[in-house]
């Protein structure tokens, strides 16, 4: 489980942010949209540690217009990165067909970050797998000390995946 | 852990990617499970 410190997280965070047993985080939205974040440790994908970030959002309901959702997001993210470093993957779940969506909302929302220039993102968009879309990006600090292997990885990953995989 | 770069084969690579799917799943699975419920039940209890 990632180590978070909840009360420093929902001081920053405009909704409410519980974390669960397993290390899990839930939250609500003021319209009624209840949305699930994970961190899992990965070390295969990436050939190096990295943290999948899971969102889930139950109700399958779009909300791009809500900033609260963003910030809360923003913040967990940046508690993330306070209390753990490391890298963080992101792959979008391709089950609703939304993922393209999701990708370029989660990539805007995180340009407009206010700390943003202090993180290096790659990207992989609009790779096919079984005529499936796929998505992902990686998060890393740009003073990660090994930020070069990381980025070296993370760009193989993406060549991997830009062939069609069989 | 190996810090050095070393390329790894299509097979090394597939095998990844389709373990990574799997545990995307578990773990999408119990996030959705999760969320059926009302969230803050633990934390009001």
């Amino acid at each position: 489980m990632i180590a978070l410190d909840i009360s420093l997280l929902n001081l920053k965070s405009p909704y409410y942010v519980v974390q669960d047993a397993d290390g899990d985080l839930l939250f609500e939205t003021d319209y009624g949209v209840k949305y699930g974040i994970s961190f899992e440790l990965n070390e295969g994908m990436m050939n190096y540690p990295a943290y999948e970030f899971g969102i889930l959002n139950k109700n399958g309901q779009p909300s791009p217009n809500d900033r609260k959702l963003r910030d809360t997001i923003l913040a967990i993210i940046e508690e993330f990165f306070r209390a753990n470093g490391g890298v963080l993957l992101y792959i979008c779940a391709t089950g609703d067909g939304m993922q393209k969506y999701r990708f370029h909302l989660f990539l805007r929302w995180f340009n407009t970050y206010e700390h943003r220039d202090l993180y290096e993102i790659r990207t992989v968009e609009d790779v096919m797998d079984d005529k499936t879309p796929n998505y992902g990006a990686i998060i890393v600090e740009k003073t990660h000390p090994d930020l070069e292997l990381i980025l070296a990885r993370f760009d193989e990953l993406a060549a991997f995946l830009k062939k069609p995989i069989v | 852990m190996d810090k050095r770069f070393t390329p790894r084969s299509n097979e090394e690579m597939l095998a990844a990617v389709r373990a990574f799917q799997a545990r995307q799943k578990v773990m999408y699975d119990r996030l959705d499970t999760k969320l059926g419920k009302e969230i803050y039940q633990e934390e009001m209890a």
